[in-house]
């Protein structure tokens, strides 16, 4: 038996190996030690960030406590109008890769990367490039060429998303620079948001801002309920380099289905944020509450619409009747699509839905 | 003492609750043809195996050409041609390719020979003109003369040949006696296992036997055959006086008595130093008539199944 | 020297000739299909096939598409499969083991015959689509999946990344394979095993429930080498296939390692 005993370190080696290739980058990232700053003085650093050139990978996770769904209802086989709310529902189940080339204001590039395909928009100067591999969907929208840099696309980034809630919450929010972590390599200071209120489903948000540049790299939203984070969007890497000028400088590829809109010369609508191009009958939203608990009430739209939308076999996966409509529960947010065609949204539970939809 | 090509101390092999090879010592002097002798399922090839660092033994130690086996293996095979449980080949190379492959498989053979040695040995084994078929092609002698073939691959100094003219033909099992004959000669030791009496008798000068795992004899020849029992038999028409005599000299004569009046005294000698000429005295100084005496020794096939306890043809 | 032997034996056998340009009929098959629908029905079927009549350099990377989840695990199940198993059954093992090969050296040369198996295999379906491609349809520019044009030597070079990753896919299933292979004198049983633990692999990539468990599955990134397609090009996906592979052929090569060298070669 002992001419085998020589042959343990063949064995052991590679178990080391292994061992050692888990153990060290959990020693890697232990939390970093840097001056201490306050609240304004992290979002000063953020405020500050603008005009950064970097490129970096992001990953964005979901944990929402949706219904899990076969793979099989994103299948292309699947009605057109179902998949696409598949296609959504994943966007908000699983984990997304997401890649961003910033130069600047005014050249940016953002890649979601999916299986075998990809969404990128892409903007240079005033043209702003959006590209769809799947449909070979290009277009091409020219931006006002004075106009304040348009944030064009609802992809997240931390940047868009944390100036969005520092501006939203702070009369509701108790603000406090909790620890110090490190996120893609970085030295960050962890700003904790948490709600005033009780009546929300939000814990609290926590952003993490490079001790460096300010910037923001990691966005996380803890939900009331659960003990993992309900959604975290962050970088997995970062380079702060100006990226390659050429990825910038993209045009619709032969045999692209291509969309021409041109902004240049038209008003900005108010108050709309121009992510979701709405019908021109829908209604506008109103709001019930304040803060953290505010609900968004949407009117009953057009009846075809709401109808084709609850005859699909998801809505009758994803909801439960409730009294008064069917809801959508998840750990952050609610959804009410009341009797009578409203639909009210918040992130509050189900129960204030119904008590504001009386 | 003669130098050792195998020597083992109390090899054990255990399959689950059986034991296949029961503290075997074997001593294999350097130079000889050994002839390892048993019936089906005595354990022969168990012990092969384990010489061959092919199986682990459950206990015991095993020398092979001076160095201990397992642990220098790398040394020790490169010395040792083996031919085990059969010849085995890639039935979709030809015989030529399967040594050639063989032959690779050890990292000291040198390349630039390689060609050479393997024509060399299917010359040897009279394959040359089946070299370039198929091994599935091959009959059963052509396989082992193959297996041979790849025994003999290189310089030897030890050939351990597991049952090596299974499936030959007569011409064929005087063709591999005579390889043997003339790889000894160049002074290789020849370890032959076989469950054929005749075959061992014919080629080797040292045997050793086993039975159900055991060792139960082993030496040259010639002391197997001087160990064999002997028996003293006296042709006398006054069986009660001989038997009176023969018991006076120890022995214990059994008595059968003839047709013609006289009878048969059969005694087991046990005392090799026991002379039938001491017994000769002894009868005629007492008076006894003695129509014939004589002095019956055992075959050596009677020898070995009274060792075996079995005829050579019974799976054990 | 083994390790010539080895190659020598394996890509001369007929079996993995035969299994070899069957794989060849992949992408051939891909083009002449396309080829010969004239309705390009578009939407359905495996990524890229709509874009083959376009561009025939996609035939390569249809065929890839196709071959992963199936062709591809089979040949080289059958391949990994019949490493030991296959010399013990032939009782070669035994004669290979006297002469000494010496049991880690014959471990390591087996396991590098597989892994040539899974170059060839690879570089035959991507060889075999590239040639029909470049008969039976125009070459062009290609198409990125962000939407950016390279031209058709830059996508030689994505090509032979491609294969690589491929190849780098199939290393993790060659040692599982290669471990099966110690445990058993039987070699059909043993590429059985591998072949039917791929599908599994596969199958349970896909159920929902078991999410937290796939990142570990060894046919988890079999399908992303759309990062090869990307501008730039994306390492995250092969970074992380070759260290899930690594882990894989670690655990299972360790495995073997630890079985083949305490084994009795009674065959
Ligand atoms: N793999 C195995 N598992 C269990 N028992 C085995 C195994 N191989 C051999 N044996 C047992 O060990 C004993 C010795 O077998 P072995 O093959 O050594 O006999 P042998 O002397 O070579 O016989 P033969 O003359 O038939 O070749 C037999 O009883 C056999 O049943
Ligand atoms: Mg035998």
């Amino acid at each position: 038996m002992n001419r085998y005993a020589r042959w343990i370190p063949a064995v052991a080696v590679p178990a080391l190996v292994v061992a050692g290739a888990i153990a060290v980058p959990a020693v890697a990232s232990a939390a970093p030690t840097l001056p201490e700053k306050s609240p304004a003085q992290v979002l000063a650093m953020v405020a500050d960030a603008k005009g950064v050139s970097y490129s970096g990978t992001l990953e964005q996770s979901s944990n929402l406590g949706l219904p899990q769904l076969p793979a099989s209802a994103a299948s292309p086989h699947a009605a057109a109008s179902d998949s696409t709310a598949a296609d959504l529902l994943q966007l908000l189940s699983r984990t997304n890769r997401i890649r961003v080339y910033v130069d600047g204001e005014t050249k940016q590039r953002v890649q979601v990367l999916d299986d075998l395909a990809e969404r990128d928009v892409v903007r240079n100067g005033s043209t702003v490039w959006t590209w769809d591999s799947k449909g070979r969907k290009a277009t091409k929208v020219t931006l006002p060429s004075k106009g304040a840099a348009t944030k064009s696309d609802s992809t997240v980034t931390p940047a868009s998303l944390a100036a969005k809630l520092i501006a939203a919450v702070q009369p509701a929010t108790q603000l406090s620079v909790s620890s110090t972590a490190s996120i893609a390599g970085r030295d960050a200071y962890q700003l904790t948001m948490t709600p005033k209120t009780a009546g929300t489903l939000v814990r609290d948000v926590v952003l993490s801002v490079d001790a460096k540049t300010g910037l923001p790299l990691q966005v996380r939203v803890d939900a009331t309920g659960q003990k993992a984070a309900a959604v975290t969007v962050g970088f997995t890497a970062i380079d702060y380099g100006k990226p390659d000028a050429k990825l910038f400088d993209f045009s619709a590829p032969s045999g692209a289905k291509v969309t021409t809109k041109d902004l240049s010369q038209a008003k900005r609508p108010e108050g709309n944020h121009g992510a979701v191009p709405q019908g021109a009958d829908a209604a506008r939203p109103s709001t019930v509450g304040t803060g953290w608990s505010t609900i968004a009430v949407l009117p009953a739209a057009s009846d075809d619409r709401s109808r084709g939308l609850q005859s699909q076999k998801l809505f009758g996966q994803l909801t439960q009747k409730v009294a008064g409509g069917s809801a959508v529960q998840t750990s952050l947010v609610s959804v009410l699509f009341a009797d009578d065609g409203r639909v009210l949204v918040g992130a509050v539970p189900v129960s204030a839905l119904q008590a504001a939809a009386g | 003492m003669p130098q050792l090509a195998i020597e083992t101390h109390g090899l054990t092999k255990r399959f689950g609750a059986q034991l296949a090879v029961d503290g075997l010592d074997l001593a294999v002097p350097a130079g000889t043809v050994f002839g390892f002798l048993g019936p089906n399922g005595s354990g022969k090839t168990t012990t092969i195996r384990m010489l061959l660092g092919l199986a682990s033994s459950t206990d015991g130690e095993i020398r092979m050409l001076e160095e201990a086996m397992p642990s220098a293996i790398e040394s020790v095979l490169p010395r040792v041609g083996a031919l085990v449980e059969g010849p085995a080949f890639y039935p979709f190379l030809s015989g030529r390719a399967n040594l050639l492959r063989l032959d690779a498989a050890d990292r000291r053979s040198p390349l630039g020979t390689r060609r050479a040695r393997v024509d060399a040995a299917l010359e040897r084994v009279g394959l040359t003109a089946a070299a370039r078929k198929r091994a599935h092609a091959y009959s059963l002698g052509m396989k082992q003369r193959l297996g041979l073939a790849n025994a003999l691959l290189a310089p030897r100094d030890l050939l351990i040949l597991d049952e090596p003219t299974n499936g030959l033909d007569p011409q064929g099992t005087r063709e591999v006696r005579a390889i043997i004959r003339s790889v000894a000669d160049e002074g290789a030791t020849v370890f032959v296992s076989s469950h054929l009496l005749s075959e061992i008798e014919q080629l080797c000068s040292h045997v050793a036997v086993m039975s159900r795992g055991r060792l139960v004899a082993q030496g040259t020849l010639q002391e197997l055959r001087a160990q064999s029992i002997r028996r003293l038999v006296v042709l006398s028409p006054d069986p009660d006086a001989a038997r009176r005599v023969l018991a006076g000299l120890g022995l214990a004569p059994s008595v059968r008595v003839c047709p013609d009046g006289g009878a048969e005294l059969t005694a087991e000698l046990p005392d090799p130093t026991m002379l039938a000429e001491n017994a000769t005295r002894a009868l005629v100084e007492a008076g006894v008539r003695v129509r014939g005496i004589a002095v019956a020794g055992e075959t050596l096939e009677e020898r070995f199944v009274a060792l075996t306890g079995e005829g050579f043809d019974v799976a054990g | 020297m083994l390790l010539a032997s080895e190659l020598g034996t394996l890509f001369r056998r007929v079996r993995t000739i035969a299994m070899l340009g069957a794989l060849a009929l992949v992408p051939i098959l891909i083009a002449v299909a396309v080829k010969v629908t004239t309705a390009g029905d578009s939407g359905r079927g495996p990524a890229f096939l709509d874009q083959i009549t376009q561009n025939g350099l996609f035939v390569a990377f249809t065929a890839l598409v196709v071959s992963i989840p199936l062709f591809l695990p089979m040949t080289v199940g059958v391949v990994a499969g019949d490493t030991i198993a296959g010399e013990a059954s032939h009782g070669t093992l035994r004669y290979l083991l006297v002469a000494p090969s010496g049991r880690l050296r014959l471990l390591a040369v087996k396991y590098a015959g597989a892994a040539a198996f899974c170059l060839a295999a690879t570089s035959v379906v991507v060889v075999s689509g590239v040639i029909v491609g470049a008969l039976l349809f125009p070459v062009r520019d290609v198409t990125l999946l962000s939407g950016d044009t390279i031209g058709p030597g830059d996508f030689a070079i994505r090509c032979v990344l491609l294969a690589g990753y491929v190849v780098l896919s199939l290393l993790g299933l060659s040692a599982i394979g290669l471990f099966i292979s110690t445990l058993t004198s039987v070699p059909v049983g043993a590429m059985a095993a591998t072949i039917v633990l791929s599908a599994v692999s596969q199958i349970l990539d896909n159920l929902p429930q078991l999410e937290a468990i796939q990142p570990y599955l060894f046919s988890h990134l079999w399908l992303g080498f759309g990062d090869l397609l990307r501008q730039p090009i994306s390492w995250d996906s092969y970074g992380q296939n070759a260290l899930l592979q690594l882990g894989y052929v670690t655990v299972f090569g360790g495995a073997a390692v630890w079985r083949f060298l305490t084994k009795d070669v009674l065959s």
